[in-house]
């Protein structure tokens, strides 16, 4: 591993170390909230056909790649 | 008393058939996938969703100021035809089927050569390319308690390329709900029998190669309130075997090789999302941001912010703004005054320094058990988007437009 990645791993323990002690520190959703928490714009790809061709795309234009998922194969794009 | 807000109905009910699986919300896993996530809110449990989109992708013509011929060239369009079912399979499992086919045409870059005083300019590929791709995906998911499984495998497979995938992911909710623990390992083997390979016009042209790549990824989603959900994630890809394009050559002190790239590459990105509820506009904010870095020597940084507005009548808007930067892999030059003694050598506009800008608009509409949706994107990558200055712009930096248009039905 590269100084680089090991810089990014460290700050993604970090922030998700953050995150996990903040949600244990009385930041429940009241149960009125719940309805809003659940609503369809809430989820991380509303339209996840529409994300899948999106990221598609700027896979095969960009060098970067990679997000919260194992789905998906490559493409011989030119 | 609190207040009781009215729930957001236009929106919901435009995307309701269009969330398919995709509901992670911590805490809210299942409520939400009876809710929407699967795709149904309060349909029976055997419902099913059918969708189906057509996209139009079209590149701009790289001007002639550009190209070695001095002409503008035309370059890539692809029609792609989307379709997806996803039904239940039981109290506690859905399956999800993506399958896609995509007509590809048009020329693409080849290699660059400097001009007369040093300005690199663009070959493209003489012959428009014709191509054809097809592409399966399935998904199935398995709730045990608080926790998911799934299973994952898929088939892409064109003229000169096949890709076979499979992974495993799961999902742990805890902390009353309030955070999800999630992961998964996936790999993927593809094969490549290039067009022409080791023929009499392209001798040096491989005829057959292959690599494989393995990736996992580890994320962290938590519930901070009642308004925001906030998801973290770090994943790690390993590729190995052949990882240079066939179809592309580096111009080396007069000379023209093969794209040559080392044989494998590490590759780590990490992604934050935020999903923010505007109460008071019946809106929600997507903020997206991913850092990206290889052992190629490229670092990345992406951002995106997107605006899902509920209308009257059963309408939505969703404007969506993409910013991207990224630096050179460590073997890229637009061309080669020298041969290197590492013997890597590419000029793909893909490995170069460059920054990117899209724009884009989504329209929603609910009717019934249908929805109808249109979206419009615009990109454009060039040196004035870098997060660094670029001293030389590669001339094949792509910009495109996307047209698309889709309708969903359940059952």
């Amino acid at each position: 591993m590269t100084q680089g990645q090991g810089r990014g791993m460290r700050w993604g323990v970090l922030v998700m170390g953050v995150v996990l002690l903040s949600g244990c520190s009385g930041m429940q959703p009241k149960a009125w909230q719940r309805g809003d928490l659940a609503q369809p714009e809430m989820a991380w790809d509303p339209d996840p056909v529409d994300a899948a061709m999106r990221q598609h795309t700027y896979d095969s234009k960009e060098a970067a790649s990679g997000s919260a998922t194992v789905g998906g194969g490559g493409c011989g794009c030119n | 008393m609190p207040p009781k807000k009215m729930p957001s109905a236009p929106l919901n009910q435009a995307l309701l058939a269009l969330t398919a699986s995709a509901l992670a919300i911590p805490g809210m896993s299942a409520q939400a996938q009876d809710l929407a996530g699967d795709p149904m809110p309060s349909a029976p449990r055997d419902s099913t969703l059918l969708d189906y989109r057509f996209s139009y992708y079209d590149e701009g013509h790289i001007a002639g100021s550009k190209t070695s011929s001095g002409q503008d060239s035309e370059r890539y369009s692809v029609e792609s035809h989307q379709f997806r079912i996803a039904t239940r399979l039981g109290p506690k499992a859905d399956l999800t089927a993506d399958a896609t086919v995509e007509t590809m045409s048009g020329a693409s870059p080849w290699f660059i050569l400097p001009d007369i005083k040093g300005k690199p300019v663009q070959v493209m590929s003489g012959a428009s390319i014709h191509d054809f791709r097809q592409a399966l995906q399935v998904r199935a998911n398995e709730r045990f308690g608080a926790v998911t499984g799934s299973v994952l495998a898929g088939y892409s497979n064109e003229r000169d390329y096949r890709g076979a995938n499979g992974g495993l992911e799961g999902s742990w909710d805890f902390n009353n709900k309030l955070t999800t623990l999630s992961g998964g390992v996936g790999y993927t083997h593809n094969d490549l029998d290039p067009t022409e390979g080791a023929s009499m016009r392209f001798p040096t042209r491989i005829a057959h190669a292959d690599n494989y790549e393995v990736n996992s990824y580890a994320g962290l989603a938590q519930v901070l309130g009642g308004e925001t959900v906030l998801q973290s994630s770090v994943s790690f890809t390993y590729q190995n075997g052949y990882l240079s394009d066939p179809y592309k050559m580096a111009y080396v002190a007069g000379n023209t090789v093969n794209d040559a790239r080392p044989g494998n590459r590490r590759k780590l990105a990490w992604v934050t999302r935020l999903r923010q509820n505007v109460a008071a506009l019946d809106a929600v904010v997507h903020l997206d941001y991913r850092y990206y870095h290889d052992d190629w020597g490229i670092t990345a940084h992406t951002a995106e912010l997107a605006w899902y507005q509920t209308l009257p009548w059963s309408w939505a808007l969703v404007p969506r703004v993409r910013w991207y930067s990224q630096s050179q892999a460590d073997f890229y030059q637009p061309y080669y005054n020298a041969a290197q003694n590492n013997g890597l050598y590419s000029s793909d506009y893909r490995l170069s320094p460059f920054g990117a800008l899209s724009e884009s608009l989504g329209v929603y509409k609910r009717l019934g058990s249908w929805n109808l949706s249109l979206r419009y994107e615009h990109y454009s990558s060039g040196s004035a988007y870098s997060i660094r200055s670029i001293e030389v712009e590669n001339p094949a930096l792509v910009r495109f437009q996307v047209f698309s248009a889709g309708i969903v039905k359940t059952f």
